[in-house]
């Protein structure tokens, strides 16, 4: 073939793959594609929604008189096993299991009492639970105040036995034990991932309400060293005053500080995020209510955390009663109202 | 021969045929909404709000409550770790819940969602300009100042001169390029002073003030006016801006800026 033709035929070709490669759309850049954390999706909720459990308003406690004045006005929930609740109970309080506890509250919820108080032995597992429940949106629900045994001194006992020094508080110290670095938050899956964050946070506050409250997996009556240890509440509560009772004995070996109000270390933007994913952890706080609703929130983020049962009263309770920073939290017989209570079903 | 040239014209034909893309424009269709991201993140300033709009079809006046989004479900990761969720405040203003504080070297990212859409972003806080040195450029009326570059840093400089009111450039004149390795000297300068400043025997005080962005603000600077009508001829007006903000149909600018000190130029 001539060069000429052949630089024709060339030319042609060339013509027409400029024609064609113009009709080439330019699309290199992948879409781009990605989710939202689940557990930054929740605590993005619960923010918007008043971020109760890192609010002055946590752990929702009323006091055995505002309970009794307002009897009328209040539903009083039970939340005692049944035998407990046959050999005495507020007047009117109905006895709600925790798995129907969710359900009962949505729907007495808008029924026209002022406050749903929820009560228990002790106002541990009221705590968690109230804390749980406001955190589903239940903004009315209230947890008495120490439980029963404020009410009357028959329900006491318990309390009053636990409540003490622990047998290690000698040992106790007054050094600093630092945070963790800051880390990823807990994985978690829903049961119901398609559904707006509202529908899915609530699945799972019923499901965890569902659980239960149960020892060692919620709460724990001894102080395990070896678990992650956080301490929640003042900076008095960690560290002990440099004389009087338990001088300088602030706290166990290892246990971290996180301040509550009004520094609430546990907010998104403070140190929420230096709690580790995965290790269990141990808190404790003043008496363990303010610690069980830490605890339920905790939980419902993912992560593996129980509270220390009735907190520095079990701790240090000469210290608490000794210093008037701790002594508003302290359990104590003036708190026990002797107030009527019914028996039977 | 001439089959393989009437072979060629039948090929082409087909293929540019097949090419032809029929777009009867609907002027109800014409717009195609996108979300809009802005935020400047500073240092030592409280983290400040992300403001998520939408753009408005040609002819609607811009009204910020027809534009603004109250729909975005949007935290940042600090640090590549620590999340915080942004609430909606007011027109489309996104902020946390609780202050924090912005600090030099942090890394924050934007992840949003707004039906369906996912928006990333992310931005380094940058240094306070480490300037070595400043002089006045009189050939061209201008400032310049030596400083010591970052990496995942670009400089920009604006003149200021005291007076009553005082006066500031409105613009940068340039953006440096990043450079590969940190305190490398670069130079910075900034447009030429007004002329009515320019005359030595003008008592007024010069300053200049070096300012660092995040690196993807040099894309940004130079394809900003990109897509803006053209008034002079010779000027293309085509071409993408580059935000630094990512997803489908997302435009903006997540960005940290950091301003040096104001200097004195002898």
């Amino acid at each position: 073939m001539p060069v000429k033709k052949l630089k024709n035929i060339l030319l042609k070709i060339l013509t027409v793959l400029i024609f064609v490669s113009g009709c080439i759309e330019d699309n290199i850049t992948p879409p781009l594609t990605g989710e939202l954390n689940s557990v930054a999706e929740m605590i993005h909720y619960f923010e918007s929604e008043g971020d109760f459990p890192n609010s002055d308003l946590a752990p929702a406690l009323i006091d055995a008189e505002e309970g009794f004045s307002n009897l009328n006005l209040f539903m009083i929930v039970d939340i005692r096993p049944s035998d407990e609740f046959i050999n005495g109970h507020i007047e009117g309080a109905v006895n709600v299991k925790n798995d129907s506890l969710y359900n009962f509250v949505q729907t007495n919820f808008s029924a026209g009492y002022s406050k749903i108080v929820i009560v228990s032995k002790n106002g541990q597992s009221s705590a968690y639970f109230t804390c749980l429940l406001r955190l589903a949106g239940f903004n009315n629900v209230f947890s008495l105040n120490f439980g029963m045994s404020s009410w009357n001194q028959v329900f006491a006992g318990e309390l009053l036995g636990e409540i003490g020094d622990a047998p290690g508080v000698n040992f106790f110290l007054n050094d600093t034990f630092e945070k963790n670095p800051f880390g990823p938050l807990p994985i978690i899956s829903f049961s119901n991932p398609e559904e707006k964050i509202e529908e899915r946070v609530k699945t799972r506050i019923k499901e965890i309400i569902s659980e239960g409250f149960e020892i060692n997996e919620v709460f724990t009556h001894s102080l395990d060293i070896y678990l992650h240890l956080v301490c929640y509440g003042k900076s008095r509560l960690y560290y002990a005053r440099k004389f009087g009772v338990l001088a300088e004995r602030g706290h166990p070996y290892g246990a971290i500080s996180y301040l509550d109000a009004t520094f609430y270390e546990l907010r998104s933007v403070n140190y929420l995020q230096t709690l580790p994913r995965s290790e269990t952890i141990l808190l404790y706080d003043y008496n363990g209510q303010l610690g069980a609703c830490m605890t339920a929130y905790l939980r419902v983020l993912g992560y593996d955390v129980k509270f220390l049962m009735f907190g520095a009263n079990r701790l240090f309770y000469s210290r608490m009663i000794d210093d008037p920073e701790l002594f508003p939290f302290v359990f104590t017989t003036s708190l026990i109202k002797n107030y009527p209570f019914k028996t039977g079903g | 021969m001439r089959n393989i040239s009437y072979i060629l014209i039948l090929i082409s034909t087909v293929l540019l045929y097949n090419c032809e893309s029929e777009e009867i424009l609907n002027p109800d269709a014409v717009h195609i909404e996108h979300t809009v991201v802005q935020a400047e993140i500073k240092p030592e300033k409280l983290f400040p709000s992300v403001r998520f709009t939408k753009t408005l079809p040609l002819g609607v006046p811009y009204d910020l409550k027809q534009a603004e989004l109250k729909n975005v479900t949007a935290y940042i990761l600090k640090n590549e770790v620590q999340v915080i969720p942004l609430h909606y405040t007011s027109d489309g203003l996104y902020k946390p819940l609780y202050d924090f504080y912005v600090e030099e070297g942090e890394i924050y990212e934007l992840i949003a969602e707004r039906d369906g859409i996912y928006i990333y972003g992310k931005t380094i806080v940058p240094f306070k300009p480490n300037v070595v040195s400043t002089s006045y450029i009189s050939s061209g009326y201008y400032f310049d100042a030596d400083v010591k570059s970052k990496l995942n840093e670009v400089y920009g400089a604006l003149w200021i001169i005291s007076g009553n009111p005082s006066v500031r450039a409105n613009d940068y004149y340039s953006i440096t390029s990043p450079t590969t390795s940190e305190n490398t000297n670069i130079v910075v300068r900034t447009s030429s002073i007004p002329e009515t400043y320019r005359s030595p025997a003008n008592p007024d005080k010069k300053y200049i003030q070096v300012v660092a962005f995040d690196v993807s603000f040099r894309k940004y600077f130079y394809s900003r006016t990109s897509g803006q009508q053209v008034s002079d001829p010779f000027i293309q007006g085509g071409g993408a801006v580059e935000w630094n903000v990512q997803g489908d149909k997302v435009i903006g600018m997540f960005i940290g800026i950091t301003a040096g000190e104001i200097i004195e130029v002898n």
